[in-house]
């Protein structure tokens, strides 16, 4: 992996001069790696005392010309020791080189692509190198990285296979502005983007987060910038952290032709189901009936009820079944259904899906030109019926030295990413938000005498939907995974070009073109017949959107570098960088199917430019444009003091000319104690202590900063009279919308100890942000409801801990290495306008995300318990439950108070064990999903016995000990589901089993007996074990989940459906 | 080549959208129309479920209109409704677009006296000012209701004007300015009756003139809102009928208005079968349907002897007031909106399902704001208490006979005009009217008497039997004359306190640096002056 880092480093040291003399001998030789044992390309052989040098070319060859006198040749390669060689009177020498042990001599790319030596840097960066995110059952590359990156907090939206990913950096920064980090891929912006066209609560809760187009298995390296400091020279955009990607193709290290073939295949299950209870059925009040509810009757004695279809409010559900009737005669006598336990959800609908990857990787080249090509196939079958994902990676690079000066590197991927599954919709527990499908809304609660696998769905008349509720009001799960489908398709091209000229040794000039363009067809094909509150659902619903997104990035680099003596160093870079992004949106909703299946918008009475689901128009488009020029100077001081400085002012078109520009400084100092007080010793090998400051600004989304009116062309309509409307907007523009500023103070240490055996890298840092840019309300009667204002303060601290100890290393091979990562933060708002309390983030504005001044960021507020002043307990209402409180309160804080996580790897003679293990401390979750199955009874729990009456904990108004008594219907379903929020919020502390891995690699020995080089096998498992530790046992919860969907939002989850557990195996050949 | 220009920097114009230069005044005062009978549909919603119209899903009044509840009053009312009457305002006066001023100022003043009655004092010489003034202080209920009156005279003159430039798209009067002035007369009678606690003279002086002028609505002059049937982009229909006939549920209508209509006088109200349509008609015997068949009233109830449950047992089926419990599936079983004023069908004893968007009048229903009818129940209080012209009696008969007559021939004029005259012939209907009318004139001559506690109970009784779909004036005749008393009480015991003014929003409250929360929802506004606490109110 170290070697793979090092890319522009050996191009430069290939065009290293060298002298001949007359009186001259020439010595040739093989340069090789210990890490792999193969030659190494590009490592530089110096004469001792000389200026005469050579490197090698790409099998590790090399031929020097050494000077008379001279008696010792020095081999050196960036991350790995130098080693000094005396010829003697040898005419071949061949030398292996190891790796530095010292891990501050690791090589890590930094922002702008710039290569730095560890020990250089002032700031933390984190390296996640390919054996990391190779061969996952996951194929999204931000779940991958779950756990492995202390500080960054990565939430799925939910386990379907194509779901849409939240990713956190270092707390929050800005309140309402997006907090996602910048992916750059090879150089140049890659988007990310969760074009979720519709909010969560209008059907796109888990829609795609498009860092989904990287194929995991063509990533070649992983920096994740987490500090402004480290993230200066991106401007703006860096201001979330960065994740630095070189992908395979991109990768500028030439390799020997090799051919490599990955095969994966994995199961796929619904992890967090929750556990059924046997004892009862549907019903209410322990009486028997066709409930939402499981409070009926025992099911264990042998009691049958009248057929749900025969006994149906609707007429059409009656007459299409005469099976369900005595002797099939329609209006006779409703057949009996036994009341027993059927088939429960986790298997009668859930499924196993298979996932299965292929992937291909050809690399090759000649001394002065390298190529890389990669193909990647992956079909994802989801745990959820008609979930499925099939991806198709295309990738090439090639990198090519046209001259001694000038060389060429250039990067192509191509994706295609085809995603179906069925709507997912935010639910409360009673059916999916405003009569919009999702598919969870309804099947984790179905009762326990309702035969979900064994009853028909579907009406055989007219192919609607038939389920077991009186009213036929809910649609049948079964149908609903047949006939609603939500698809994306996606089609992405990238490409990043670089041109390096060196002017000379020390001065080389780099441009670089980056192309990031997709686009996406989104679309929901509804058939009609689905029972549901909204008419559009229910009369079937087509809507096709098609999104374009381009990015297009230039660079122009100038690099200078010079050693002005022994000891004092400089390197510098100034540079210029363009970005211009822009977004357009068309869209088409059709309503009113005619004929049944068929979904072409003539095949539907009515046609809209506007989705009815969320009322907003669907044709739009965004245009962004980014200047900035930057510098960085790198002063470095006999190795063990390194200063740095970095700056960037930036030009922004979102705000109006006076705010547009922005400047932002940045320093770092990194010290080597240890080298400077030659403390080196076994215990203590190395040790560094950093210091960085780093600034940046988020800049407003376009078009805040004007006003405009709001139109419509088809506002009402009686009779066929149509009118238009104009209106003012609900936002005020701010003419006066400046960029929000950040600060942040970073301190750092990192040391080696005890012969390597222990490596740590230790950060704290706090981040301010001022003049948040908020999407303020404001009171109304201004005329506006919202504008965006530079209000307030947002402070986050934290730290971060990474260390990895060796604890066994025999000399039989055996070695035991195990990491820790540990990250806390705290987000808190420290200030907001004046007289402005509160501002919602996400959610809704009685039950959300809330930033309160002097409270955590992001707060859960909503209807909490009226509480006894005397005893801090319940009040309970003469109905026995809960008296809810007239105001929202604040109910949790859903920041997680820190994580962890341990890994562990063994390795034996070519076999490793691999265990992650993971766990999250404390931070409140609020679950719908506890409402929707614990409340309606169908669990497990209640494990007590349904006939008794229960007593709800709490004083009465008068401020008596509660007595009433009252049914096991009232208390669970009342008590879960009554009219406050605070009993669904828990404690989301979590312990999980990652990852869990068995790998074997075979030996070399056997190898050459085939026509392979290498082969390996292995075993794979993610999230195989979990367990929420208070949350009722038998939910099985998994608070991996993000209701709100892809944003800013944190801690809810309304049955946004289960995560997944993957198991398998995969096979590695290489020729 | 490598680097853009700086005017490629000039990207703030938002390319997908108008900008207010653009504003065409005709569209704006269709905005301010639309947006209106929103504002009047949210708030007479609340007004309906605190008078027992319709059922109110809480347990106790803080539950049920917590601070957040009416954060679409102040919305609809100040940043949407007048904030496009001060967009419209400029440009009209302009273009002299007279008649574009007369109806913004009209649905001004019935939005500044909405605001009152809900809140008391509120914000009014302060607001719309955007940037400026993002802390518009209240100014008192009573300079907000004068101010209302005062866009009452302007709009009045507005109509009246001779010279007028313009066409608007009239939604309610198709352009009939004389009706427009009917409706300004109507309001201001509105506006004299609801102070008349506290200005009792200027009151009657007030009423004496308008009703010398004698030009309020009258028959056919009915100030409703129309709406049609079309279900999508856009969805034109009765929202109460767009919320249950997709796939039922929906509202409960109120157990105790159905049993006044058709239970406490011995008799159907004749209007009965076109507020309510009944999914069945015979009372569910399944508890798992309707948990209350099995349960005891609570002690408030007995006592009193209130109808709990079930009224009567024909199928009329909803909730008692206060009804907190879970949705059992009765979704096509429990009483739905009939034809008046939803757009849903007429009670025929059809008895089926309203899971259908094709049945009745398919939405095409009206909002209430204010019909013929009401001036004479106004007019019938005003001579009661304030001495005015006209006999109490028979102004509360005529303003019943004019709302019966309304209910039908509005009716009849629906797409459900067949089924209903099928059902009921003309001069049968007008029988029951008639014996109606006969029976509550007696209960009021023989008021005060047993279970009637006074004159104005009976008219205020059948002033609120006559407000269906419009929850804005009962509730403040519930609040200015107490009537209709001897309402249903809540399940819970201690329902907590009847809101004689709403909570402030947290929307205004949140935001405003001037805001100061009431202590609770006792808070009477100032033509309030009646006792306070719930006794008045229950």
């Amino acid at each position: 992996m170290r070697k793979a880092l090092l890319l522009v480093v050996a191009l430069f040291t290939m065009t290293l001069s060298y002298e001949v003399s007359a009186q001259q001998r020439v010595i040739t030789g093989k340069v090789i790696s210990e890490e792999d044992g193969l030659g190494l390309p590009g490592a530089t052989v110096l004469v001792k005392g000389t200026t005469v040098g050579s490197t090698t070319d790409l099998d590790g060859n090399y031929s020097i010309n050494v000077p008379a006198g001279s008696n010792v040749l020095i081999f050196s390669f960036v991350g790995l020791e130098a080693a000094e060689e005396s010829i003697g009177n040898r005419s071949v020498v061949n030398v292996t080189l190891a790796i530095d042990a010292s891990q501050l001599s690791e090589v890590v790319v930094t922002a702008i692509g710039i290569e730095r030596e560890k020990k250089a840097l002032g700031y933390g960066v984190t390296s996640v190198g390919s054996e990391q995110l190779e061969n996952r059952p996951e194929q999204d590359v931000a779940r991958v990285l779950q756990g492995k990156v202390p500080g960054v907090n990565i939430t799925s939206t939910n386990g379907m296979s194509g779901s849409g990913t939240n990713m956190i950096i270092r707390g929050y920064s800005s309140a309402t502005g997006s907090n996602q980090p910048l992916f750059v891929v090879d150089g140049v912006p890659f988007n990310t983007s969760t074009n979720n066209t519709n909010g969560f609560t209008t059907g796109g809760a888990t829609t795609s987060s498009r860092f989904l187009d990287i194929d995991p298995n063509n990533i070649e390296s992983m920096s994740v910038l987490k500090g402004l400091s480290a993230t200066v020279l991106y401007g703006d955009q860096g201001r979330n952290g960065v994740i630095l990607i070189t992908t395979k193709s991109g990768a500028t290290k030439r390799k020997a032709a090799e051919v490599t073939i990955n095969q994966s295949v994995f199961s796929n299950t619904a992890a967090s189901l929750p556990t059924y209870g046997q004892e009862y059925g549907n019903g209410f009040q322990q009486g028997n009936g066709n409930f939402f509810s499981n409070f009926g009757g025992r099911m264990d004695i042998g009691s049958t009820v009248r057929h749900p279809y025969a006994i149906s409010s609707v007429a059409s559900i009656r007459e299409a079944f005469p099976q369900f009737w005595v002797d099939g005669v329609v209006g006779g006598t409703p057949v009996d259904y036994e009341y027993r336990a059927y088939e429960d959800p986790s298997t009668a609908f859930f499924r196993t899906g298979m996932v299965s990857n292929t992937s291909i990787q050809v690399a090759g080249g000649s001394d002065r030109t390298g190529y890389s090509a990669s193909f990647g196939y992956t079909d994802d079958e989801g745990f959820t019926p008609g979930n499925e994902m099939q991806k198709y990676n295309f990738g090439l690079g090639i990198n090519s030295a046209i001259s001694d000066k000038l060389s060429v590197n250039s990067s192509f991927t191509f994706a295609i990413t085809d995603l179906q599954s069925p709507p997912v919709n935010a639910s409360f527990g009673s059916g999916p938000s405003g009569g919009i499908p999702s598919v969870f809304a309804h099947v984790l609660y179905t009762p326990r005498t309702v035969d979900l696998a064994g009853l028909p769905f579907e009406n055989p008349i007219d192919k609607s939907s038939v389920y077991y509720r009186g009213g036929n009001d809910i649609v049948n799960p079964n149908w609903l995974v047949k006939n609603y489908v939500n698809t994306s398709d996606v089609q992405r091209f990238f490409n990043s070009t670089s041109l390096n000229y060196d002017v000379n040794d020390n001065f080389s000039v780099t441009y670089r073109l980056g192309l990031d363009t997709y686009t996406e067809t989104q679309e929901a094909r509804y058939n009609k017949g689905g029972p549901s509150s909204s008419l559009a659902t229910q009369s079937g619903y087509y809507r096709t959107i098609n999104l374009k997104n381009t990015i297009w990035n230039q660079d122009l680099i100038i690099n200078w570098k010079k050693e002005f003596s022994e000891k004092f160093g400089m390197s510098a870079l100034i540079g210029g960088n363009s970005r211009y992004d822009y977004f357009e949106q068309v869209g088409v909703a059709s309503q009113g199917q005619l004929a049944f299946g068929l979904f072409r918008h003539s095949n539907f009475t009515n046609s809209s430019s506007n989705d009815a689901y969320s009322g907003t128009g669907m044709n739009r488009t965004q245009e962004e444009q980014r200047m900035g020029v930057y510098a960085n100077v790198t002063l470095d001081y006999s190795n063990y003091l390194f200063l740095n400085l970095a700056a960037r002012n930036d030009w922004t078109s979102t705000v109006e000319p006076e705010n547009r520009r922005i400047l932002y400084p940045g320093a770092s100092v990194s010290f080597i104690p240890t080298t400077a007080f030659n403390w080196n010793s076994s215990t203590l090998n190395d040790l560094k202590v950093r210091l960085a400051y780093g600034t940046s600004a988020g800049f407003p989304p376009p078009y805040s900063t004007r006003n405009i009116l709001t139109q419509s062309a088809r506002a009402f309509d009686v009779g066929g009279a149509v009118t238009q409307t104009h209106e003012v907007a609900n936002r005020l523009g701010n003419p006066d919308l400046r960029p929000e500023l950040q600060q942040e103070l970073e301190f750092g240490l990192e040391g080696v100890m005890f012969n390597n055996k222990l490596r740590f890298d230790f950060s704290m840092y706090e981040k301010n942000t001022s003049d948040l840019i908020t999407d303020s309300p404001i009171d109304p009667a201004t005329g506006f409801s919202f504008t965006q204002k530079n209000i307030g303060k947002l402070r986050t601290r934290g730290i971060e801990f990474q260390a990895t100890v060796t604890p066994v290393s025999t000399a039989s091979g055996f070695r035991w290495e195990s990491t820790i990562n540990w990250s806390m933060y705290r987000s808190v708002v420290m200030e907001l306008a004046p007289g402005l309390d509160q501002v919602v983030i996400s959610g809704f504005t009685n039950l959300g995300n809330f930033a309160i001044p002097g409270e955590p960021f992001n707060v859960i507020k909503g209807i909490g318990f009226e509480r006894d002043e005397q005893t801090g307990q319940p009040v309970i209402l003469s109905n026995g439950l809960q008296k809810p409180t007239a105001d929202l309160v604040i109910l949790g804080d859903p920041n997680p108070r820190w994580n962890g996580s341990w890994i562990n790897s063994f390795s034996y003679k070519g076999f490793t064990l691999n265990a992650m293990i993971e766990y999250r401390h404390k931070g409140d979750v609020f679950s719908n999903t506890v409402t929707a199955t614990l409340a309606r009874g169908v669990t497990k729990d209640p494990v007590v016995d349904r006939e008794l009456t229960f007593i709800m904990p709490g004083v009465k108004e008068d401020g008596t000990p509660n007595d009433i008594q009252i049914t096991a219907s009232n208390y669970f379903f009342g008590g879960y589901q009554g009219a406050a929020d605070e009993p669904n919020i828990f404690d989301g502390s979590m312990i999980r089993l990652r990852e869990l891995s068995l790998g074997y690699e075979l030996p070399t020995g056997f190898m050459a007996k085939t026509p392979f080089k290498r082969a390996s096998i292995a075993l794979s498992g993610s999230n195989l074990w979990f367990l929420a530790l208070n949350f009722p046992p038998n939910m099985n919860f998994d608070v991996d989940v993000l209701g709100t969907g892809v944003g800013n939002g944190l801690g809810f989850d309304f049955v946004t459906g289960p995560s997944s557990r993957r198991f398998g195996g995969t096979v590695t050949l290489t020729f | 080549m490598v680097f853009a220009t700086s005017c490629e920097l000039d990207l703030q114009q938002d390319p997908n959208a108008v900008n207010e230069d653009n504003a065409i005044p005709d569209f704006v005062l269709n905005s301010i129309q639309l947006e209106y009978q929103e504002l009047f549909n949210e708030i007479g919603d609340d007004g309906m479920q605190l008078t027992r119209m319709i059922n109110q899903g809480s347990a106790q009044y803080e539950g049920a209109y917590t601070p957040t509840r009416t954060n679409v009053y102040w919305t609809g009312a100040y940043s949407t409704v007048l904030a496009d009457i001060a967009l419209l305002e400029p440009l009209a006066e302009a273009a002299n677009f007279q008649r574009h001023l007369g109806i913004a100022k009209t649905i001004k003043a019935m939005v500044l006296m909405h605001l009152v009655d809900s809140y008391g004092d509120v914000p009014l010489s302060e607001t719309l000012q955007g940037a400026s003034n993002f802390n518009p202080k209240v100014d008192s209920g009573e300079s907000v209701y004068a101010a209302a009156l005062e866009a009452l005279n302007q709009a009045d003159a507005h109509f009246a004007a001779t010279s007028s430039a313009g066409t608007p798209n009239d939604y309610f009067y198709a352009r009939n300015y004389g009706k427009w002035r009917k409706l300004v007369n109507t309001l201001k009678l509105r506006y004299f009756l609801n102070t008349r606690l506290v200005k009792a003279a200027e009151s009657k002086a007030g009423i004496d003139a308008l009703i010398t002028a004698n030009n309020f609505l009258q028959v056919g002059d009915d100030f409703i809102w129309r709406f049609g049937t079309t279900r999508a982009d856009p969805d034109s229909r009765h929202p109460r009928f767009a919320d249950q006939y997709t796939s039922g549920g929906g509202d409960y209508q109120s157990t105790f208005y159905m049993w006044h209509l058709t239970e406490a006088k011995g008799f159907d109200d004749p209007r009965a079968r076109y507020y309510f349509y009944r999914q069945v008609t015979a009372n569910p015997t399944n508890s798992e349907e309707i948990e209350c068949i099995v349960q005891i009233a609570p002690p408030q109830y007995l006592v009193a002897n209130f109808v709990y449950c079930l009224p009567g047992t024909r199928g009329y089926w909803g909730r008692d007031h206060l009804d907190p419990d879970g949705i059992p599936p009765d979704g096509l079983k429990r009483t739905a909106w009939g034809v008046f004023p939803a757009g849903g069908r007429f009670d025929n004893n059809s008895a089926a399902p309203v899971n259908n968007p094709s049945l009745g009048s398919q939405g095409a229903g009206i909002h209430p704001i204010m019909l013929a009818a009401y001036v004479d129940f106004m007019l019938a209080e005003s001579a009661l208490f304030l001495g005015t012209a006209g006999s109490p009696k028979d102004l509360m008969l005529s303003g019943i006979r004019k709302h019966m007559e309304y209910v039908r021939s509005w009716s009849l004029s629906t797409s459900q005009g067949s089924v209903i005259s099928g059902f009921t012939a003309d001069a049968v209907y007008a029988t029951s009217v008639t014996n109606y009318l006969n029976f509550v004139g007696n209960q009021y001559d023989a008021a005060p008497g047993p279970g009637l506690p006074s004159k104005m109970y009976v008219i205020g009784r059948e002033y609120w039997l006559s407000l269906y779909g419009n929850g804005v004036e009962s509730y403040n005749l519930y609040r200015r004359t107490g009537e209709p008393s001897i309402m249903q009480p809540g399940l819970e015991e201690n329902p907590g306190k009847f809101p004689r003014s709403f909570f402030y929003p947290l929307n205004y409250l949140t935001t405003n640096t001037n805001a100061v929360q009431k202590a609770d929802q006792s808070v009477q506004v100032f033509w309030d002056n009646n006792p306070a606490g719930n006794a008045w109110v229950d």
